[in-house]
C-alpha cells in the first residue's frame, strides 16, 4: 500500500483521540429569542385597533372590577378596560423606546465618528460624552421632565439625551480603529479626502455596529421611558405601561388584590420589551463588534 | 517513521498525526499524515511555508489546540503517550518537559506582571519551592540567557525591555523547569537581523549545555542553516523530506525543497542573480487530495503523483535522508525552466535624472508630555538627503525603528515635515495647494507590507483597483472597470478574479492586486514598504520578479524597503542604510554589499544567516539594540554598538555623510582606517560581483 508510510518498527496501535468538540451556538438561541418577542410586540403594536376589545379611554365596565369573561385584566378605578390599555401602551411604549433610541444612534454616531476620525476634535468630544456618563440619571430624568413639561415628544427628548453617550463610545473606539488601517492610508495615498474615506470606508463598517448598538439601546429607552411615566412624568395623555403603573400606584392597587391584575401586566410587559431588545441586541453585537467577535 | 541508523534514542516521536479542524460543515486538513523525531540533545528544525501545519503539528504535541481540532496519531515523549494524556497530567508534561518560545514576546508575556514574577510564577507551577527560592532561579535564568545586570533587571516590566531582550526572558521562562524538549516556534521573526543572530547562538549554546532538544520550527532557510542538526521539511501538512542539514541543503532530492532553496534570495548568490519563481500556491486546506499534494505545482509529475500519496522512504535503506516522491530515486535535474526569471539588472547606466529629491528632510514626532514640559521629540527622520532616480530602484535598509517608513511616507505628504524639504522635480511638497498636492499624489504610490490589511476587505478586488481611479474622478464607471480589468492582466493575474473579494485570493494574489492598485494612476514613483515581508519565500520571488518586470517596462522609479538585505541586494540599484534616522552609507548595490565602509552595514551583513550549513562560523554579532530615537547618542550615533569607536572623536563629533568613494557616501569618521585594518574579504562578498 503506498498511501502510508512504511513502519519498520513494531506497529503501534492507532490512536483517534481528542475529537472535536463543537459547543452549540448559544447566542444564536438568544438572538432568535429576543427577536421573537421583539416581532410579537411589535405585531400587538401595529395591530392594536383589531386586538384590542375596548377602546382604551371608553368606560367601559364598573371600576375596579376584578378579570372575568368581557375583561380578561379587568379594569381600572374609572372603568377602563386594562387589557386594552396594555395593548395600546405596547405602542407608546414601543414608540418612545423606538424614536428616542433612534435619536441616540444618530447623535452617538455622529459624535464618534467625528471623535474618532479626528482625534483632536475627539479628545474634546470626549470630554463631552465622560460628563453625560457621569451625570446621575434619575435625578437629571425627574429635573428635566419637570422642566420642559410633559409631552410625549419632551420624553423622546430627554431619554435620547440620556443615552447617547455609550453608542458614541463604542462607534469612536471602532473608528479610531478603522483610521489606521492601511486601506485607509492607502486611499489618503491616492488623494481622497475626508470625506471619501468616511463615506466609503469608516461609515459602512460603523453603520452596523450602530444598528446593534441602536436595538440594545432600544432597551434601555423603553425602562427609561416606564421610570417616567411611572413617576407621573410621561404624556398624560398617552398611556403607557408606566402611565398604567403610576395610576396603580396612585388609586393604592399594589395593596389590594388588584396587583395581580393591574400591576404584575405592565410590569411583566416592560420586562419582557426589555429583554427581547436587550437579547437581540446582544446577539447582533456579539456578531457585529469586532471587539466581542470570537475568532 | 522512518528508523535512522544513528542508534541515538528519539525523544519525541510523532506518528501519523493528523489534524483536522472542525468549522461549521467545513473540514480543514491542518496536517495529513507527519511522522518526525527529535533525539536527545539534537536541533531538529522544521521547515514550511505558511500553512504547512508546521505550528500546528507542535501545538499538538503540547495539547494546546483549540476544540474543534481532531487529532489522530501518536505523540511520544519518551515511552509517554502524550496524545492519551489527562489535561491535568499534560500540563505536568508541558512547561516541565516541552518549554515553548513562540514567535512575538510582547504578546506572550503578561504586560502587568514584572518578568521575574512570571519566571517564577512558571517554577513554582512545577516544583514545590519557596517564593524566594523561585525569585533567585529566575535571575539566575535570566543572567543564563544573557540579559545584562540580571538582578537589577529582575524586577522590571516586559514593555521596559528591547524585543530581543524580551525573547530572551521567553527563553528563560521556557527554560525554568529545565525542560529536555524546547519548541521555539518561528522564535526571530518578529526581530531585526542582529537581534535574530543573536539569539540564534544564545538557543544554541544553551542546548549545547544543557543537553537539550531543540525543535526549530521556521520558514526561514537562512536560520536553519545556521542552527539545524536535521531538518523536516513540510507542505500542506505532509513531512516531504527529512535529513541531515548538510544533505538537504547540499542535494536536496524532492522537487519542492529544491526549487525553495533557489527561490529564495540570498547574499552569497551572484549580484544580480536570477530568482527561480515557483508557479501557484499552497493546495486548497479544505480538498483531501489523492496523491503528491505538490503535484499541481511540480514540473516532474508522472500519471502516479496524481493517483497515490508517495511515502516517506529513506533514500537509501537505512540511510537518514527521506524524501515523500515517487521520483525520488530519478536524481531529477532541477533546471530553471527559463521564462521565469527576475532580479534586477546589473546597473549598465550612469546615474540618471532625480525623481524625488529630500534634502535634510526631517521628522519629529511630538508626545505628550506632563503639563509642565513638553515631551522630548522622537526624532524618527533626523536629517536626510537622498535622491530617487529615474527608472531606477533604491534600496532603504535597516533595523526595525530606524525610520525607513516614517521616510517613505513623509515622502509621499501622508506625514507633516519638521524640516528639510521633499521635491518631485522642482516642485516642494509643503509649499503645494491641496489641489497641487493631490495632482501630485497621482505620481507617487504606495505598496504596503501586509497586502490583506491595505484593501478594504468589503470591496471586491475591482472596485479596490480602481478605487484610484474613482477618488480623482477618471473617467466613468464602465471605464473604470475596463481599467482594473488591464491592471490585473499587467499584474498577471486574471480578468475574472476582479469579481472576487480580497480574502479569496492568496497572499501572493492580494499583493499583486495591491500593485495593480498602485499603478492605476500611472505613477512615476513607486514607494514599497516592505513588500515582500509578510509573504512566504516561493511568493516572494514572484513579486520580486514582477515589481523589476514592472520596473523596465513602465519606466518606474521604486523606493523599497526592506529589513531583509538579501531582497535589497536582488532587487535595487542603489542601497542606503539607515540608522536612528539618519542615512549612514549610500552607493550602489556592489558597493553597499560588496565593499561596505560603515561599521553598522559590516554588522547587518555579518548578521544575515546564510543558507549553507558548511558556513556557520561568522563574526560576533552585532551586540545590544539600537538605542532609543527620543535621545539619540551623541557624536555618532552607532558608537555605543560600534567595535571601532574611538573615545574623544565617535562620542563628540557626528560624522557628516560625504562622499568618501566616487558614487559611494559613508557617514564614519574613521571608513579609512577600518577598510584598512580588515582582514582578508570575506567569501560571502567576494562573490559579489
Amino acid at each position: 500500500m503506498t498511501a502510508r508510510v512504511i513502519t519498520e518498527s513494531a506497529p503501534e496501535p492507532q490512536i483517534v483521540l481528542r475529537r472535536s468538540r463543537v459547543s452549540g451556538d448559544r447566542t444564536r438561541v438568544l438572538g432568535v429569542i429576543g427577536a421573537v418577542i421583539v416581532l410579537a410586540l411589535g405585531t400587538v403594536a401595529v395591530l392594536a385597533p383589531v386586538l384590542a376589545p375596548y377602546d382604551p379611554t371608553e368606560r367601559a365596565g364598573t371600576p375596579f372590577s376584578p378579570p372575568s369573561a368581557e375583561h380578561l385584566l379587568g379594569t381600572n378605578d374609572v372603568g377602563q378596560d386594562l387589557l386594552s390599555e396594555m395593548i395600546y401602551g405596547t405602542r407608546v411604549s414601543l414608540t418612545v423606546g423606538i424614536v428616542a433610541a433612534a435619536a441616540a444612534m444618530v447623535l452617538g454616531t455622529v459624535v464618534g465618528l467625528i471623535g474618532g476620525y479626528f482625534p483632536r476634535l475627539g479628545a474634546v468630544a470626549m470630554r463631552g460624552v465622560d460628563v453625560v456618563l457621569i451625570l446621575p440619571f434619575l435625578p437629571l430624568l425627574i429635573v428635566l421632565a419637570a422642566y420642559l413639561g410633559r409631552s410625549i415628544v419632551n420624553t423622546v427628548i430627554i431619554i435620547a439625551i440620556l443615552i447617547w453617550a455609550p453608542t458614541a463610545r463604542v462607534i469612536r473606539s471602532q473608528v479610531l480603529s478603522l483610521a489606521k488601517r492601511d486601506y485607509i492610508v492607502a486611499a489618503r495615498s491616492m488623494g481622497a479626502g475626508h470625506g471619501y474615506v468616511i463615506r466609503r470606508h469608516v461609515l459602512p463598517k460603523t453603520l452596523l455596529l450602530a444598528i446593534g448598538e441602536f436595538v440594545a439601546a432600544t432597551s434601555g429607552a423603553i425602562l427609561l421611558e416606564s421610570s417616567l411615566s411611572f413617576l407621573g412624568l410621561g404624556d398624560p395623555l398617552q398611556e403607557s405601561w408606566g402611565s398604567t403603573l403610576y395610576w396603580a400606584q396612585a388609586r393604592g392597587a399594589f395593596l389590594t388584590p388588584a396587583w395581580k391584575w393591574w400591576v404584575l401586566p405592565p410590569g411583566l410587559l416592560i420586562m419582557l420589551s426589555a429583554l427581547g431588545f436587550a437579547l437581540l441586541g446582544y446577539a447582533l453585537e456579539q456578531r457585529i463588534n469586532p471587539r466581542l467577535r470570537r475568532s | 517513521m522512518v528508523t535512522f541508523a544513528s542508534g541515538v534514542a528519539d525523544l519525541l516521536a510523532i506518528r501519523e498525526l493528523t489534524v483536522t479542524f472542525r468549522t461549521g460543515g467545513r473540514d480543514v486538513y491542518a496536517v495529513r499524515g507527519v511522522d518526525l523525531s527529535v533525539a536527545e540533545g539534537e536541533t531538529l528544525a522544521v521547515v514550511g511555508e505558511s500553512g504547512s501545519g508546521k505550528s500546528v503539528t507542535m501545538m499538538a504535541a503540547l495539547g494546546l489546540l483549540p476544540d474543534n481540532a481532531e487529532v489522530s496519531g501518536s505523540i511520544r515523549l519518551g515511552d509517554r503517550e502524550l496524545l492519551a494524556m489527562e489535561e491535568r497530567a499534560l500540563r505536568s508534561v508541558r512547561g516541565a518537559e516541552i518549554g515553548v518560545v513562540f514567535q512575538d514576546p510582547m504578546s506572550s508575556l503578561n504586560p502587568v506582571h514584572t518578568v521575574s514574577r512570571q519566571i517564577a510564577e512558571a517554577i513554582r507551577a512545577h516544583s514545590d519551592v519557596s517564593r524566594a527560592a523561585a525569585h533567585a532561579r529566575a535571575v539566575e535564568l535570566l543572567g543564563e540567557v544573557g540579559i545584562p545586570d540580571a538582578k537589577g533587571r529582575a524586577d522590571d516590566y516586559p514593555h521596559q525591555f528591547s524585543g530581543g531582550m524580551r525573547q530572551r526572558v521567553m527563553i528563560a521562562m521556557a527554560l525554568a523547569c529545565g525542560p529536555r524538549v524546547l519548541v521555539a516556534d518561528e522564535p526571530t521573526t518578529a526581530l531585526d537581523v542582529t537581534v535574530q543572530a543573536q539569539i540564534v547562538d544564545l538557543v544554541d549554546r544553551i542546548r549545547a549545555e544543557r543537553g537539550m532538544s531543540v525543535i526549530w520550527i521556521s520558514h526561514d532557510l537562512g536560520v536553519v542553516a545556521q542552527i539545524a542538526d536535521r531538518v523536516t521539511v513540510m507542505y500542506a501538512g505532509r513531512v516531504i523530506e527529512q535529513g541531515s542539514c548538510a544533505d538537504l541543503f547540499d542535494a536536496a532530492v524532492h522537487p519542492y525543497t529544491a526549487r525553495l532553496l533557489r527561490a529564495m534570495p540570498r547574499l552569497d548568490a551572484v549580484a544580480g542573480a536570477e530568482l527561480e519563481v515557483i508557479p501557484g500556491s499552497l493546495p486548497d486546506p479544505e480538498a483531501q487530495p489523492e496523491g503528491c499534494v505538490f503535484a499541481p505545482r511540480c514540473d516532474h509529475t508522472l500519471d502516479q503523483c496524481a493517483a497515490a500519496r508517495p511515502a516517506l522512504l529513506p533514500l537509501v535503506a537505512g540511510g537518514r535522508h527521506a524524501v515523500a516522491c515517487h521520483r525520488a530515486g530519478d536524481r531529477l535535474t532541477h533546471s530553471q525552466p527559463p521564462g521565469l526569471v527576475g532580479g534586477a539588472p546589473a546597473h549598465e547606466r550612469s546615474a540618471g535624472q532625480i525623481v524625488v529629491a529630500l534634502d535634510d528632510l526631517r521628522v519629529h514626532y511630538w508626545g505628550r508630555g506632563s503639563w509642565r514640559r513638553a515631551a522630548a521629540p522622537v526624532r524618527a527622520v533626523d536629517g536626510v538627503t537622498l535622491g530617487l532616480e529615474r527608472g531606477r530602484t533604491l534600496g532603504l535598509v535597516g533595523e526595525s525603528g530606524s525610520g525607513k517608513s516614517t521616510l517613505a511616507r513623509a515622502l509621499l505628504g501622508l506625514e507633516k515635515t519638521s524640516g528639510g524639504t521633499v521635491a518631485f522635480g522642482g516642485q516642494v511638497l509643503h509649499t503645494m495647494s491641496a489641489a497641487g498636492l493631490r495632482k501630485l499624489r497621482c505620481t507617487a504610490q504606495l505598496v504596503f507590507q501586509d497586502p490583506s490589511a491595505s484593501m478594504n476587505p468589503a470591496l471586491r478586488v475591482e472596485d479596490v483597483v480602481s478605487e484610484p481611479l474613482r477618488i480623482n474622478r477618471r473617467g466613468s464607471v464602465a471605464e473604470q472597470r475596463a481599467r482594473a480589468g488591464e491592471l490585473l492582466e499587467i499584474v498577471e493575474l486574471p480578468r475574472e478574479l476582479g469579481r472576487r473579494f480580497p480574502h479569496q485570493l492568496s497572499g501572493g494574489q492580494r499583493q499583486r492586486v495591491a500593485i495593480a492598485r498602485a499603478l492605476a494612476l500611472d505613477p512615476q514613483v513607486l514607494v514599497c514598504d516592505e513588500p515582500v515581508s509578510a509573504l512566504d519565500v516561493s511568493v516572494q520571488a514572484q513579486i520580486i520578479t514582477l515589481l523589476s518586470r514592472l520596473q523596465a517596462e513602465l519606466g518606474l522609479s521604486l523606493l523599497v524597503i526592506s529589513h531583509d538585505l538579501a531582497v535589497i541586494r536582488t532587487i535595487a540599484h542603489r542601497v542606503a542604510v539607515m540608522y536612528l534616522g539618519q542615512i549612514v552609507e549610500l552607493g550602489s548595490r556592489d558597493d553597499v554589499f560588496g565593499g561596505p565602509r560603515h561599521p553598522y552595514t559590516r554588522g547587518l551583513l555579518d548578521a544575515v544567516p546564510i543558507p549553507d550549513p558548511h558556513r556557520r562560523s561568522r563574526p560576533v554579532p552585532l551586540a545590544g539594540d539600537p538605542p532609543s530615537p527620543v535621545a539619540p547618542p551623541p557624536g555618532c550615533r552607532f558608537h555605543e554598538r560600534c567595535a571601532f569607536a574611538r573615545p574623544g572623536l565617535c562620542d563628540t563629533t557626528p560624522p557628516p555623510l560625504e562622499q568618501q568613494r566616487p558614487g559611494h557616501w559613508t557617514a564614519c569618521h574613521l571608513a579609512d582606517e577600518i577598510a584598512a585594518s580588515s582582514t582578508a574579504p570575506d567569501p560571502v562578498r567576494s562573490a559579489t560581483g
